[in-house]
């Protein structure tokens, strides 16, 4: 069974470029756009793997990962120049996207997770 | 008949007797006894004294007659009076002289005559005491000589009947004279105890006039003062024992004391040979009046405020007022004497030299009669206490000599206030002036002079000394605007710049008030002059600060908007970047291939937008042209830049954009203080329920209205008059910086437009309103 990865970003031209670049068979991407609606289905369904916009409407990426349980790895991707956070967050992205250094913490997080099942 | 002859010297004698009193006078009882006693000794029915007038003779007494006068002419005393004896007709119609005379033929029917003339004491033969019968007869020798000594007599009494008339006379005028003197008089025979008083002395102690003798002395004494008693007794005592005279000023006594006249009385003694006191007599005068002139003038002097110090020919202080004391600050006894200055007093001129006048009156020029003198002079105490003084003495010749009076007012506080007046001036640097605009005369204070930097001594007094004054590139505006003053107004403000001798260029404030006469010409200027270079010069500096404020607060928000941004251009880059990365692995894709480009342009357009509305941030204020803009486009800028935090704050914003009109203002510095306002409001609504802002422009008038509005319930009031403070906010530290409405405002004033909360629509409203461009 895959490993699913949940991404939540307002950006919605970001998502399906998101899970393009980093689809690979080990992994299933989940996208959402809605930070409300994307609070519920990870509570509901915790993913393996959390990649969160910091500048969402109403709310932030550190204010939902402190929502979250704190035993999924998270990276923050953010297009802001400066952020404070209160979350434990693996990694830190900035806008536009680090894709080898993300692909990286990915297959990190691949293997972590594969190895300790 | 032979008709009564007129004498040589009838003029004298007829003026002789009337210069008697006598003709045509009331009968007298002395006069009647005697043509009694006359008829009587010579045993006739008649006997008359008969006076020999100009053309008649008049009877002053008859005995066995009644008619009072016969014409002269007809007349037996006419005759008489020729000689010196008595004149005797035995038998009157017998004699040839008298026998068809009317009185012989008629009644009284004279038939016996005897006159003896009536000699005075000057010759002059007035008439007759004679004695008549119807009978004929004749007088013995005894007889004869009782009449002649009848006829002295009667001279007597016609001559002592003149001077008891004269002495009346005399005494009614001394009666009158005391009336109007107010003086009585009065005496005491000591040796028969009789007393009179004069009418005057009754009425000065309104006692009713006459009283007995014996009571005079005690109703003199009840009308006496009690205070006074003492030493009336007193100087009674001495005169009746001593024999001395004495000055008795007192008080009399009315109406149980609720009136009081004062009195003096005087009273001498004459003694006898043997140096008894005999007779005292007196005057007792009225002084009321006097004591009353007195206190008045007594009055006067003590309560005027000019201090009057009179000192005599050797300098010494006869006279001196409370207002002089009090001035002086010193005591009657200190001022009163030959050095009236207590030690370390000092009387200076302004000038500080110091005033000889008080310790040697003779440097005051006014020893010589009718000289004069005004000083101001400072008075220094030994210790600190200064006052000052204005001193105007003056030279009288009285009786004892001459005196000169000083009079003095104390000026200190006007001195004072003229220094105070002075001093506020020069510390203020604040020039007073007047111009005479009918003689075109100006006069500058001392501190106007400095201001213009004018020597005092070289000032022609002219208006042109203001004009040559002025920096020549305002001179004309200048006298254009002082000219238009002096015809139209009655206050006035102007501002004006000087080029100063030494090169100094001032800008100078003036203030004035015009005086006009009826016609409205003006006649008088008054007005003050001050420096406000550094006003001028502060605020240029204010100005500047405004304009680096606005400057600044623009760095502020783009500071605040600057995370914002870097977001909303970094995510578009994202979109590009990450479409980018994925092109070469879709090169055979022709469709993915264009939805991605199309992606990637669609990105590029976002950023070039919000880079274009934020290169205009980069544009300085400063000289800044204000140009027409249409409203609509200027909202619509703002609405780009603030969408994307609308919408990260879930906040609805619509445009109602009613307005096609044009502003004039500089389009960066107006989008700044709406985008101002819309964040704000996003701000303001983000933790509502209901999120919504409304930015709509409408025409109203000449003006152009530009409404933000909001979801919230208006400003708290205890905020309301706060929030275009500088420097308020209601926002958490670090989120804003408190510059924005008071700036928004500025800039707004700088623009001619105003900005204002709208409390009327129920919601949270600020309200711009411009004038329309083309209004």
């Amino acid at each position: 069974m895959p490993l699913r990865l949940y991404y939540l970003d307002d950006e919605p031209d970001l998502l399906d470029v998101f899970s393009e670049i980093f689809a690979c068979p080990e992994l299933e991407i989940v996208t959402c756009s809605d930070p409300v609606r994307a609070l519920q289905e990870i509570q509901a369904n915790p993913p393996d793997i959390l990649f969160l916009d910091y500048r969402l409407p109403r709310t932030t990426g550190d204010q939902i990962a402190l929502q979250v349980d704190a035993a999924i790895p998270k990276a923050l991707v953010t297009g802001d120049v400066r952020v404070t956070l209160q979350a434990r967050f693996d990694a830190v992205f900035e806008k536009p996207f680090p894709v080898e250094k993300m692909q990286e913490f990915i297959q990190a997080q691949i293997q972590r997770l594969n190895s300790s099942k | 008949m032979k008709k009564a002859p007129v004498l040589p010297n009838d003029a004298e004698r007829v003026k002789a007797l009337k210069g008697l009193q006598i003709l045509d006078t009331s009968p007298e009882v002395s006069f009647d006894q005697i043509t009694e006693l006359a008829a009587s000794i010579c045993d006739v029915k008649i006997a008359l004294v008969s006076l020999v007038d100009d053309r008649r003779q008049w009877f002053k007494a008859k005995y066995g007659l009644s008619v009072s006068e016969t014409p002269r002419e007809i007349s037996f005393c006419g005759h008489a009076i020729a000689g010196s004896d008595v004149f005797e007709v035995r038998d009157a119609a017998l004699h040839p002289d008298f026998c068809d005379n009317p009185l012989v033929l008629g009644e009284p029917k004279v038939r016996f005559y005897a006159g003896a003339p009536l000699v005075t004491s000057d010759g002059f033969r007035l008439g007759t005491l004679c004695v008549i019968d119807s009978q004929p007869s004749r007088l013995d020798e005894r007889k004869k000589r009782s009449l002649e000594l009848l006829a002295k007599q009667v001279v007597t009494l016609l001559e002592a009947r003149l001077d008891r008339q004269a002495a009346n006379s005399l005494f009614s005028q001394l009666q009158e004279a005391q009336r109007i003197a107010h003086v009585g008089s009065w005496s005491y025979d000591l040796r028969t105890q009789e007393q009179f008083w004069s009418s005057e002395h009754y009425r000065i102690f309104e006692i009713p006039e006459p009283q007995p003798q014996e009571s005079l002395w005690e109703l003199y004494r009840q009308r006496i003062h009690p205070e006074d008693l003492p030493e009336l007794d007193r100087l009674a005592a001495r005169a009746l024992k001593d024999g001395e005279g004495f000055v008795y000023n007192h008080r009399v006594y009315l109406d149980g004391g609720a009136r009081i006249k004062f009195v003096q009385g005087i009273g001498r003694v004459t003694k006898t040979s043997d140096g008894k006191p005999a007779f005292i007599s007196g005057t007792c005068r009225d002084r009321t009046d006097d004591v009353e002139n007195e206190n008045r003038y007594h009055d006067l002097i003590e309560s005027m405020s000019e201090g009057l110090l009179v000192r005599n020919a050797s300098g010494a202080v006869i006279q001196v007022n409370q207002a002089a004391k009090r001035i002086l600050g010193l005591s009657e006894a200190q001022i009163c004497g030959r050095e009236p200055l207590p030690a370390g007093w000092r009387l200076d001129h302004e000038d500080g030299r110091r005033f000889e006048g008080w310790d040697d009156p003779s440097s005051v020029k006014c020893r010589t009669l009718g000289g004069e003198g005004d000083w101001i002079l400072s008075l220094k105490a030994s210790t600190d206490d200064r006052r000052w003084i204005r001193l105007h003495v003056f030279c009288v010749e009285a009786p004892a000599g001459k005196t000169t009076t000083w009079m003095m007012s104390d000026i200190t506080a006007m001195v004072q206030a003229r220094e105070e007046y002075r001093f506020v001036l020069e510390t203020l640097g604040i020039g007073v002036w007047r111009y005479y605009p009918q003689a075109k005369k100006l006069h500058w204070n001392s501190t106007a002079h400095a201001l213009f930097e004018s020597d005092p001594s070289q000032f022609s007094g002219s208006v042109e000394a203001w004009e040559q004054a002025l920096a020549p590139d305002g001179r004309k505006t200048a006298i254009e605007q002082f000219e238009q003053a002096l015809r139209t107004q009655a206050q006035f403000f102007m501002t004006f710049e000087i080029l100063t001798p030494s090169g100094k260029r001032k800008h100078l404030g003036a203030r004035g008030t015009v005086v006009r006469n009826e016609s409205g010409e003006a006649v008088l200027m008054v007005g003050v002059n001050w420096d406000r270079s550094n006003e001028v010069k502060m605020e240029t500096f204010l100005q500047q600060e405004r304009q680096n404020a606005i400057q600044n607060s623009k760095l502020a928000s783009l500071g605040e908007m600057a995370a914002g941004i870097a977001h909303e251009i970094n995510n578009p880059l994202a979109v590009i970047q990450a479409n980018a990365f994925l092109l070469p692995r879709i090169k055979g894709d022709e469709q993915k291939f264009t939805d991605r480009l199309g992606a990637m342009t669609k990105a590029t357009e976002r950023i070039a937008k919000i880079v274009k509305g934020l290169r205009k941030f980069s544009r300085s204020t400063e000289g800044a042209e204000h140009r027409p803009e249409r409203v609509t486009d200027i909202v619509n800028e703002c609405l780009v830049l603030t969408e994307a935090k609308a919408k990260r704050h879930s906040v609805t914003i619509d445009a109602k954009l009613e307005s096609q009109k044009q502003i004039l203002c500089d389009q960066v510095e107006i989008e700044q203080v709406l985008v101002n306002l819309i964040n704000n409001a996003i701000d303001a609504v983000s933790e509502l329920p209901e999120r919504w802002v409304v930015v709509s422009s409408l025409d109203e008038g000449d003006e152009v209205l530009i409404r933000v509005m909001d979801s919230g319930k208006g400003v708290p009031a205890e905020v309301e008059d706060k929030i275009f403070q500088p420097f308020f906010t209601t926002k958490s530290v670090g989120q804003g910086t408190g510059l924005g409405l008071s700036i928004a405002r500025g800039i707004l004033e700088q623009h001619g437009a105003t900005l204002m909360l709208n409390r009327s629509l129920g919601h949270t409203c600020f309200e711009i309103r411009f004038k329309k461009k083309d209004a």
